[in-house]
C-alpha cells in the first residue's frame, strides 16, 4: 500500500520540483515501515499527519521566499519610482492612510478594551462582583458574615469569595510627615488566583489580618524603591499606616495593579472579609468572587439568592436581601458607556470614510492620468493581470508606508490617554495590541487591494482603443469622483464643525458663570473608614456616628489658624455631578438635574448671596428637620419660568423599588455656581448633606490656601488617622485633571477635523487638477475660437464648485445634528448662527482656490501649445 | 567558516550525518536527531538545512539508484566534506571557550 494519494498531491504542489524525489521518496519509505509496524490505518494516519505538517512547512518557506523576491523585484522599484513622480498625490495619500490607520487602530483598541476586554490572566473570566441590595429599601448593602459563611459552604458555583477595594491610606513617615498613598484593602486568599509573584518576601496567607495579630501589608515595587531603595531588608520592616504599625511581608511588581493600581495592599481578615470587629456588614470593600470552572454568573446569582432566601426567611430576624453577580469586565459597561462608545464609533467611521473617499479619489485620478500608458502597455502585449498587479503593488506600497506612522501614532495617543486616565480598571491597558495591529494591517491590505485593483480593472477594460481615444480627448470629474468629493467634503465639514462646537462648549465649561473666591478657598476630599474609630465612636459606622464625625471635622478644621469658615458638600463647584432623576410636585414628569448635598454655610463661604429666600443652613441638617431644597437660577427659569419658586416642592426619584423620597420645599434660589455644562445646562439643585463616608470640605483661609494644606492633613489625622484625605487643592484647581483630559480631547478633535479638511481639499485639488489638465486641448480650442476667459473658467470649474459647496452645506446639516447628542459632562452648544455658514464659506473659498489654481494654469497656456497637447 | 559560524540546527544535522556510518539520507538524519535530542524535528527543516549546507560546501550529495521500496524513486545521499568537519570543530572550540571556567553544577542553583 502506497503513500496516500492526497498527501502526494499536496506535497507535489508545494515542494520544489528538484526535491520531489527526495521528499516523496523518503515519505514513501517511512510509510512502508509504518505499514509493517502499525497496519494500514495507523500508517495512513501517521503519514497523513506527517505529510500535512511537511506541506505546511514547505508552503510557509515558499511564501516567505516569494515575499522576499517581491520586495526586491523590479515591480516594486517601478512602483516606488512611479509614486515618487507624483509627490503631492503620494504624500497626500500616505498622510491620509496614516491618519486613517492611526485613528482606526486607536479607536478600535479603546472600544475593544471597553466592550470586549477580559481579565487578562488564566481563569480571569471566572471573576465576578457580588452586589447585595436590601429588598425593602432597595439600597445597596454590604454582605453580612452569615451570608459569607453560607456562600462559602452552600454555593458550589462559587469557588472563592474575597473582599477587595481601593482604599487610599495615610502613610506616616518617621519624621511625622503625612503622605496620602493610593492603596487597597484585600483578603489574602485572592492572591492565589492572581498571577503576581512577590519580588521579595511572600504573599499574604490565611491568618494574616486576623484580629489580635500584627497587621501586615504588601508594597508595590515603585514604593519599595522610593522608601527602601529596593533593599530586600525592607521585608520585616514596619510601616505606619494611618497611625498603626503594619509589618511589610512582601513586595509585588509594578505590573500588579489589582484591584485599582495602588501602592500598598492592607491585608484583611479572610474569615470576616474585613467586617467590623463587632460584627455587622462588610463595608468599604467589594465582595469579589471566583466562580467554579464552567459556571456562569447567572447560575451563581441564582444559587446565592436561593441560599439568601433561606437565611432571611420570615422569623429569622434578618432583612431580606437580593444579590446580583456581574462578571468583572461588565461592571464598567453601562448605558452611558455604550452611548459614548457608539458616538466614538460613528466619529471614527466618518473619519475613515473621508479618508477612504480621499484616497480613492487620488487613486482614481492617478490611474485616470495613466490610462493612456496602461492601454499602450496592454496593446503592446502586456497581460491584464500584470498591469493590474502593478497598480495593486503601488497601492500596497502606499499602505505599507502609511501603516508605520499610523500605528506608531495610535500607540502614542493611547499611551497618553492611559497615563491621563489613571482610574482605569486593572484589567484594561490602553495600547495597540498585536491583535488590533493585525486587524488594521489586514484592513489596510484589503483597502489597498480595492483602491489599487478596482480602478485598474476599469482602466484596463476591453475597450483599449476607446481608452486611448478618451485619453486623447481628456475627461472631467466622473460620477464616482463627484460622489466621493461630495461625501468627503460633507464629512470633513461636519467633523470640523462638531469639533469647533465641542471646543466652544469646553471653553464655556472652563469659564465660570459665577465668580468664586477661588484664591482664598482650600478644598479636600475625605473618605472615612468603614469601621469605628476615635472620631466615629463605638458601634457600627452608621448615620449617627457619621453625623458626629461630620461635626468633629468642621470643628477641628474651624480651629485652624487663619481659617474663617468651613463647609462640607458632596460635590464642589466644577466637579460635574451626574444628573439624578427628580420630580416636581404637580407635574407628574421626571426630569434630571445635578444634585449637590451641602452642609450649612457653604454658600456663605463661597460668598454666594441667595437671589430669593435662603440657602441651606445648619438647622436643616439636624435629625428630624423638614426636608428642604435650594435651586439655582437656571433651574428656576427652566422649570418654573422665573425666580419666584420658594414654597414649591420637588423630590428625588429612587429606582430601587423602595419607598419614595420625601417632598422637599424649595426655600431659596442661588446664582448659577454649579458650572456643570455651561450656559446650556447649568440647572442644579442643592439639598442638605446627609452624613456619609465620602464628602468634600472647603476652608476659607486668610492666606495662600496651599500653605494650609499641611495643617489640614495634620488636623484630620489627629482627629482620626483612618480618615483618608485626598485632592487637597485650591478651589480653582478642583477638577483640573478632568478639564485637562477634556482639553486634550478637544484639541485632538479640532486637530483631526482640520487635518481631515485639508486632506479633503488636497483631494479636491488633485481631482480638479487632473480634470483640467485633461481638458487643456479643449481650453486651447475654445480660446482659439475667441471664447471669453471667464466663461471658459466657469465651464471648467462649475461642476467641482457645485460639488464642494453642496458637500459643505450637507456637512453643515450633519454637524448641527451632532450638537443634539449629549455625550460629555458639558453640553455642546449649537455653535450659534455663524459657525456653519462660516465653515461653508471657508470651504467654498478654499475649494474654489483648489479648483482655480490648476484652471488658471490651463488658461495661461498658449492656444497653439494647447492644441499640440496630447 | 570564518566569521559566519554554524547555526545550532546545522550543527545537529552535520553531527547526525557523521554519527551515521552507512549511506546517509534525509530519513535517518531526521530519526537520529530526534533520538539523540528528544525533540520533534520537521523533515522539511532537515531538507532545507542539507541544501543550505551543500551550498556552503560543507556537505555533498549524490543521487542513488531507484529503489522499489520508495516507489521507484532514488535516494539522495549526503556526506560531510572536510570543510564541514572543520566548521564543526571551530564551533565546538568556540562553545568550549565560552563554557570554560563555568561550573555546570553551579548553574543548577540559578
Amino acid at each position: 500500500m502506497r503513500t496516500p494519494a492526497w498527501v502526494v498531491r499536496l506535497l507535489a504542489a508545494v515542494v520544489p520540483p528538484d526535491r520531489h524525489d527526495d521528499v516523496l521518496g523518503d515519505l514513501e519509505e517511512i510509510h512502508r515501515r509504518r505499514l509493517a509496524r502499525w497496519g494500514p490505518v495507523g500508517a495512513g494516519v501517521g503519514t497523513g499527519a506527517e505529510g500535512l505538517a511537511a506541506a505546511t512547512s514547505w508552503a510557509a518557506r515558499r511564501a516567505a521566499r516569494g515575499l522576499a523576491a517581491l520586495v526586491t523585484s523590479a515591480d516594486v522599484r517601478l512602483a516606488v519610482r512611479l509614486l515618487w513622480r507624483s509627490p503631492v498625490m503620494t504624500v497626500t495619500s500616505i498622510a491620509s492612510l496614516a491618519l486613517g490607520i492611526g485613528i482606526a487602530a486607536a479607536g478600535f483598541s479603546l472600544i475593544d478594551q471597553v466592550f470586549f476586554g477580559n481579565v487578562p490572566f488564566p481563569g480571569g473570566d471566572r471573576w465576578v462582583v457580588v452586589e447585595s441590595y436590601d429588598r425593602e429599601t432597595g439600597s445597596r448593602v454590604g454582605l453580612d458574615l452569615d451570608h459569607v459563611e453560607a456562600i462559602r459552604s452552600s454555593v458550589p458555583a462559587v469557588e472563592h469569595v474575597a473582599a477587595a477595594a481601593a482604599a487610599d491610606v495615610n502613610l506616616v513617615h518617621p519624621d511625622g510627615r503625612l503622605e496620602p498613598v493610593a492603596g487597597a484593602r484585600v483578603t489574602p486568599g485572592i492572591f492565589a488566583y492572581l498571577p503576581y509573584r512577590p519580588l521579595v518576601g511572600r504573599l499574604p496567607r490565611l491568618g494574616d489580618g486576623r484580629e489580635g495579630t500584627e497587621p501586615v501589608v504588601l508594597l508595590r515595587e515603585r514604593l519599595w524603591h522610593r522608601l527602601h531603595g529596593g533593599s530586600p531588608d525592607a521585608v520585616g520592616n514596619v510601616l505606619d499606616i494611618g497611625g498603626t504599625d503594619h509589618r511589610i511581608v512582601g513586595v509585588l511588581p509594578d505590573h500588579a495593579t489589582f484591584p485599582d493600581g495602588g501602592d500598598v495592599w492592607v491585608v484583611l481578615d479572610e474569615a470576616t472579609l474585613g467586617a467590623p470587629p463587632s460584627g455587622g456588614r462588610i463595608a468599604g470593600t467589594r465582595a469579589v468572587a471566583v466562580l467554579a470552572p464552567g459556571v456562569d454568573a447567572a447560575a451563581a446569582e441564582g444559587q446565592i439568592n436561593q441560599v439568601s432566601e433561606r437565611l432571611t426567611a420570615p422569623g429569622r430576624g434578618m432583612a431580606p436581601l437580593r444579590h446580583r453577580v456581574t462578571p468583572l469586565p461588565e461592571t464598567i459597561r453601562s448605558a452611558g458607556t455604550g452611548l459614548a462608545m457608539g458616538a466614538m464609533m460613528v466619529t471614527l467611521l466618518s473619519v475613515l470614510l473621508v479618508i477612504a473617499a480621499n484616497v480613492g479619489n487620488l487613486v482614481v485620478a492617478r490611474t485616470a492620468r495613466r490610462s493612456g500608458e496602461l492601454a499602450v502597455r496592454m496593446a503592446l502585449g502586456g497581460s491584464r493581470i500584470r498591469v493590474v498587479g502593478q497598480l495593486f503593488l503601488e497601492a500596497l506600497v502606499l499602505g505599507a508606508v502609511a501603516a508605520v506612522p499610523g500605528l506608531l501614532g495610535a500607540g502614542a495617543l493611547l499611551r497618553v490617554y492611559d497615563r491621563l486616565l489613571d482610574e482605569l480598571p486593572f484589567w484594561m491597558e490602553l495600547r495597540v495590541d498585536a491583535g488590533t495591529a493585525a486587524v488594521v494591517a489586514g484592513l489596510t491590505l484589503l483597502a489597498s487591494a480595492v483602491i489599487g485593483i478596482v480602478p485598474a480593472l476599469r482602466a484596463t477594460g476591453r475597450d483599449t482603443a476607446g481608452v486611448l481615444r478618451a485619453a486623447g480627448r481628456g475627461g472631467g470629474v466622473g460620477r464616482i469622483g463627484g460622489a466621493m468629493i461630495l461625501v468627503e467634503v460633507a464629512l470633513s465639514v461636519a467633523l470640523l464643525g462638531y469639533a469647533a462646537m465641542f471646543a466652544q462648549g469646553y471653553r464655556a465649561y472652563l469659564e465660570p458663570a459665577f465668580a468664586l473666591p477661588e484664591d482664598r478657598v482650600l478644598t479636600a476630599r475625605l473618605q472615612v473608614a468603614p469601621f469605628p474609630s476615635a472620631a466615629t465612636g463605638e458601634g457600627d459606622v452608621g448615620t449617627d456616628s457619621l453625623r458626629t464625625l461630620n461635626r468633629a471635622v468642621e470643628e477641628a478644621l474651624g480651629r485652624l489658624a487663619g481659617v474663617s469658615r468651613v463647609g462640607l458638600a458632596s460635590h464642589l463647584p466644577r466637579t460635574s455631578p451626574y444628573p439624578l432623576p427628580l420630580e416636581l410636585e404637580g407635574r407628574g414628569e421626571v426630569l434630571s438635574a445635578p444634585v449637590v448635598a451641602q452642609g450649612g454655610g457653604l454658600f456663605e463661604l463661597l460668598e454666594v448671596e441667595p437671589l430669593r429666600g435662603r440657602t441651606v443652613e445648619p438647622r436643616d441638617l439636624e435629625p428630624g428637620a423638614a426636608p428642604v431644597a435650594v435651586v439655582n437660577a437656571a433651574f428656576a427659569r427652566a422649570h418654573f419660568g422665573g425666580l419666584e419658586v420658594t414654597g414649591r416642592r420637588l423630590r428625588l426619584v429612587t429606582d430601587d423599588g423602595g419607598a419614595p423620597a420625601p417632598w422637599r420645599e424649595i426655600v431659596g434660589v442661588v446664582p448659577d455656581v454649579m458650572e456643570v455644562a455651561g450656559p446650556a445646562d447649568a440647572a442644579g439643585v442643592y439639598v442638605p448633606l446627609e452624613p456619609g463616608r465620602r464628602f468634600s470640605v472647603a476652608l476659607q483661609v486668610d492666606a495662600d490656601p496651599a500653605s494650609r494644606a499641611g495643617d489640614l492633613r495634620r488636623a484630620l489625622f489627629d482627629l482620626d488617622p483612618a480618615i483618608h484625605v485626598s485632592e487637597v487643592v485650591r478651589l480653582e484647581d478642583v477638577g483640573a485633571e478632568n478639564r485637562r483630559a477634556l482639553g486634550i480631547l478637544s484639541s485632538v478633535m479640532v486637530g483631526v477635523g482640520i487635518v481631515t479638511l485639508l486632506l479633503s481639499l488636497a483631494g479636491v485639488y488633485a481631482i480638479v487638477s487632473l480634470s483640467v489638465t485633461q481638458r487643456t486641448r479643449e481650453v486651447g480650442i475654445r480660446m482659439a475660437l475667441g471664447g471669453e476667459r471667464g466663461a471658459i473658467l466657469w465651464a471648467l470649474l462649475r461642476r467641482s464648485t457645485v460639488l464642494v459647496v453642496g458637500g459643505a452645506v450637507l456637512g453643515a446639516g450633519l454637524g448641527a445634528l451632532g450638537a443634539r447628542v449629549r455625550l460629555f459632562v458639558f453640553a455642546v452648544p449649537d455653535g450659534g448662527p455663524w459657525l456653519f455658514p462660516s465653515l461653508v464659506g471657508i470651504m467654498a473659498i478654499a475649494g474654489a482656490l483648489a479648483c482655480w489654481v490648476p484652471a488658471r494654469r490651463a488658461l495661461g497656456v498658449l492656444p497653439v501649445e494647447a492644441l499640440r497637447e496630447e | 567558516m570564518g566569521q559566519q559560524g554554524l547555526g545550532e540546527f546545522e550543527q545537529m544535522v552535520l553531527l547526525a550525518i557523521l554519527r551515521l556510518d552507512d549511506e546517509v539520507y534525509g530519513v535517518p538524519v531526521t530519526e537520529e536527531i530526534e533520538r539523540r535530542t528528544g525533540r520533534t524535528v520537521s523533515s522539511a527543516a532537515v531538507y532545507v538545512t542539507l541544501r543550505r549546507l551543500e551550498k556552503k560546501g560543507l556537505v555533498r550529495s549524490w543521487i542513488g539508484d531507484p529503489i522499489a521500496e520508495r516507489g521507484g524513486k532514488p535516494r539522495r545521499y549526503v556526506a560531510v566534506e572536510e570543510a564541514g568537519v572543520a566548521a564543526l570543530r571551530e564551533s565546538r572550540e568556540q562553545m568550549d571557550s565560552l563554557w570554560d571556567g563555568l561550573d555546570p553544577a553551579a548553574l543548577e542553583s540559578r
